[in-house]
């Protein structure tokens, strides 16, 4: 072939795909104007005897699920509905499904970024206030009263782009694991309760051998440097959370760049100067954290004793069996309470109790019955116990039983063969995380504490009660930091330029000065706006506070 | 163009129809999966909006441009994207030469085989995996500080030193990596005619002077066009494997090109994404056509790719 023939062949190649790309593309487009209307009308009713066809696209919890499992049955029956499920798993590429036209009637959304994004593409439909006020008050009732921030998640342009889920467990601290054996081996009777006692049990686990093998081979602890697991409980000690969105005078400010956080800062860096840290925290994998302790090289693990089922030996996967494995019978574990800071102060940073957030495909503009059943539905499984509890974890004497058949709800529930275990549970749809307050496909919101608490063995309560104090709590102003607009363009490239900083302040490669350098780069490089923005939202929060009835700031 | 030319044009088509054919299923894909896609390029010059479409979505001129090239660490990635991707062309280029040499010489066909099951072996293992595997064998408690501290020495803490993680990304980049390249080489050796090492033989060579003037001069074509193809991708520094291995200590030295984007491509953000893939595209096929008149007017045209 000559040189111009090819020519002319490759000319007629892209002509042709060209008119393919635009053939398809306005294909799609004309699915998508179909819509144009964004709002679902605040007035949308629905007729209750209407049987109604909903596209599910649940938490991506159970991609082995099938159409038909018994739990979407039920659901079906109970609120006239036949609903279209389709079972993701995490990572795969819902995009793909939207951008080829498939909106589905209800998404399950993970973080409020993915929801500004679907919102900015046109995917989704608004959600006025006014609709889920209607048709879901007992909903909003439990959300304004125990994680009222978690209305943010499903703020963009402001507006309201879907129903944000709410995971309570969330909103409750972690607890560190101190290893009773050592302590005692060291001279120590009491839990370190404060600052200055857990400083003086890591010191000594450094320098008095409490593994008796004759060598100089512990340390204290590892902790993590990643944002959400930085040493949370230590920053806790002075009243801040580590990378979170906190109120100052009615003004929002990061408090990674607080006075407090040098403070801790200082702490952690003295601590690493004595030996006490393990200078693996750096590699920021909680792997290598675990293991550590695990290993007997480290004796306190931060947020590890956040259940009961840690410290139950009878339990193969526990932290106590798995760390007698690897040390011996003699290795004993205790919950460590957070400790308190030199001004009084004690708590530890948690994701605050909200979930996720359910929104709801374009097209159901037009057919607005199916978000008031979905609304309604949602408000039902609050107060309807048995519907709850159903759509959780299946039928009674099928799926699940009481463990104490004669004492009934209090010594909590177990599954029933074989969906005790988790891929066959899962392949039902059923919530597989051992807790009502879990999330599940058709179940997405944990419902109210006061019902799911009832499931729950009463010891675990106990313990969580106990250890896992709400008042020690410290919260996120927006639950979620990356609410902020700008977030995708500035919060992840601030976090790593904080991560590195912070990790250079402790290991004592910058001089505890460099710290206000930090902050003066922090708000150089993009903190400024993102401040600014986040004092917006606040103000932007108060007013969905007022519309939706949040009576109280409790806890916030 | 004549009615002749024609004819002829008309009857080579005809002679070669069934080679023709059977280019056609290669070509589609080329074009359904290569050409196709390349309009969506337009999608770095618009606002990009999935319900508006490609071309019904709003022009925004140099702004996605603009948005990737003036974040606060775009700098500094691109300078860490050039300076990883040079070493790791230098080392990536030599050592599978070496390795094809050194197999080439083997007598033992088991334990040549053996290696080169060995060394190709890497290839196949996904970074996730590798990643998580050599952050643990470096960490402070790992098994390479466990042989440093055997032998008297003190631990080192690999990752969070720059220079030191530079070295692990390199070496264990090469490792993955070696057995792959070398068997495009060992495929050149096989070309080499037997006739020319007879010669030389007879000529008094040994082995060394058969390496200097025969092997390697045989070899120069591949290592030539593979040279100007991996410019293509010098802006592809590795980001499954930085990704997987890198930390907030190494951050600052270990940033690239894809990680800067991938924190801002938090989802769905198509337009910068393409910016992104168009910037590294450019500068690749720039490097490509560049390195390849290069080697033609070195070589006098024998060289090139083209």
């Amino acid at each position: 072939m000559k040189p111009r023939s090819l020519i002319y062949a490759l000319i007629s190649l892209l002509v042709i795909a060209g008119s393919l790309v635009v053939m398809s593309h306005s294909a799609r487009t004309a699915v998508l104007q179909r819509t144009h209307e964004s709002r679902i009308s605040p007035n949308a009713q629905d007729d209750p005897q209407e049987r109604l066809e909903i596209v599910w696209m649940g938490a991506p919890y159970c991609p082995t699920a099938y159409d038909g499992v018994w739990i979407q049955r039920r659901l079906e029956q109970a609120f006239n509905i036949d609903i279209k499920p389709i079972y993701l798993g995490f990572g795969q590429k819902k995009e793909l499904f939207f951008s080829g036209g498939d909106l589905p009637d209800m998404s399950w959304e993970g973080d409020p970024i993915s929801v500004q994004r679907l919102a900015y593409h046109g995917f989704i439909a608004e959600l006025p206030y006014e609709l889920i006020l209607k048709h879901a008050p007992d909903y909003v009732e439990l959300m304004n009263r125990e994680a009222p921030a978690t209305w943010l998640y499903s703020y963009w342009d402001g507006r309201n782009w879907g129903l944000p889920t709410m995971w309570l467990d969330g909103a409750r601290t972690g607890l560190g694991a101190w290893r009773l054996d050592w302590l005692k081996r060291v001279g120590i009777s009491k839990v370190p309760e404060t600052l200055e006692e857990a400083h003086t049990a890591l010191k000594k686990f450094v320098e008095d051998d409490p593994d008796g093998n004759g060598k100089n081979d512990t340390y204290g602890m590892m902790g993590e440097i990643i944002w959400w697991r930085c040493f949370p409980e230590f920053f806790g000690a002075f009243g801040i959370g580590g990378f979170a969105w906190t109120e100052r005078d009615g003004k929002a400010v990061w408090s990674g760049t607080l006075p407090e956080a040098r403070q801790a800062l200082a702490v952690l860096r003295q601590w690493y100067a004595e030996g006490l840290i393990h200078p693996d925290f750096i590699q920021a994998s909680p792997d290598i954290n675990v293991q550590s302790f695990l290993n007997g090289r480290t004796g306190y693990l931060g947020g590890a004793c956040g259940s009961a089922r840690a410290l139950d030996t009878g339990d193969p996967t526990s932290l106590i069996s798995k760390l007698r494995t690897f040390n011996g019978p003699e290795a004993e574990l205790v919950p460590g309470p957070l400790p308190v800071g030199p001004a009084g102060k004690r708590g530890a940073w948690c994701w605050g109790g909200g979930g996720n957030i359910l929104v709801f495909g374009r097209p159901t503009v037009q057919q607005p019955a199916k978000v008031v059943r979905i609304l309604k539905m949602l408000n039902e499984l609050v107060i309807n116990e048995t519907l709850f509890v159903e759509s959780k974890v299946g039928k009674r004497g099928l799926h699940w039983d009481f463990v104490d058949a004669g004492g009934g709800k209090s010594g909590g529930i177990r599954m029933l063969p074989p969906y005790d275990v988790a891929q066959v549970a899962r392949r039902e749809a059923i919530v597989t995380s051992g807790d009502l307050g879990g999330g599940g496909v058709f179940s997405p919101n944990c419902g109210d504490p006061a019902i799911y608490n009832q499931y729950r063995a009463a010891e675990e309560t106990a313990y969580i009660e106990k250890h896992r104090l709400v008042e020690y709590r410290i919260r996120d102003i927006f639950m979620k930091p990356d609410v902020v607009p700008s977030a995708a363009d500035l919060l992840a490239d601030l976090r790593n330029f904080q991560e590195t900083t912070f990790a250079r302040i402790i290991r004592g490669d910058e001089e505890l000065d460099h710290f206000d350098t930090f902050v003066e780069a922090w708000y150089r490089r993009g903190g400024q706006r993102l401040t600014q923005e986040a004092n917006d939202l606040l103000a932007a929060r108060n007013t969905i506070y007022k519309t939706v009835g949040v009576q109280t700031e409790h806890g916030l | 163009m004549t009615t002749a030319t024609s004819n002829t044009f008309m009857m080579t088509l005809s002679r070669h129809r069934h080679l023709l054919l059977l280019f056609l299923v290669p070509a589609s894909l080329l074009v359904i999966f290569a050409y196709l896609p390349m309009f969506g390029a337009i999608m770095a010059f618009k606002e990009f909006r999935m319900s508006e479409g490609i071309l019904g979505s709003a022009w925004s001129g140099m702004d996605n441009f603009t948005k990737l090239f003036t974040g606060a660490d775009f700098l500094r990635a691109l300078g860490n994207t050039l300076w990883i991707s040079l070493l790791r062309m230098v080392t990536g280029f030599v050592t599978p030469i070496v390795l094809a040499l050194m197999l080439n010489e083997v007598r033992l066909t088991w334990y040549k085989r053996s290696i080169q099951t060995a060394t190709y072996l890497p290839f196949f293992f996904s970074w996730v995996i590798l990643g998580g595997i050599f952050k643990i064998m470096f960490s402070t408690d790992g098994s390479i500080n466990a042989v440093l501290i055997a032998l008297g020495g003190e631990p080192i803490q690999f990752m969070a030193d720059k220079t030191w993680f530079l070295v692990i990304l390199i070496v264990t980049g090469v490792w993955q990596s070696v057995g792959y390249g070398a068997v495009i080489y060992l495929a050149a050796l096989a070309g080499i005619s037997p006739t020319l090492y007879e010669a030389a033989k007879v000529d008094g060579a040994g082995r060394w002077k058969q390496m200097l003037h025969i092997t390697l001069p045989g070899l120069i074509p591949t290592m030539v066009v593979l040279m100007i193809l991996s410019l293509g991708g010098l802006l592809n520094a590795g980001f499954d494997q930085i990704y997987n291995m890198y930390g907030p200590m190494v951050y600052a030295s270990a940033d690239i090109i894809d990680t800067y984007v991938l924190r801002r491509l938090v989802t769905m953000d198509y337009g910068l994404a393409t910016t992104a893939g168009l910037f590294k595209g450019v500068v690749g096929l720039m490097l490509i056509v560049g390195a390849n008149s290069l080697a033609n007017r070195v070589s006098g045209g024998e060289q090139g790719v083209w």
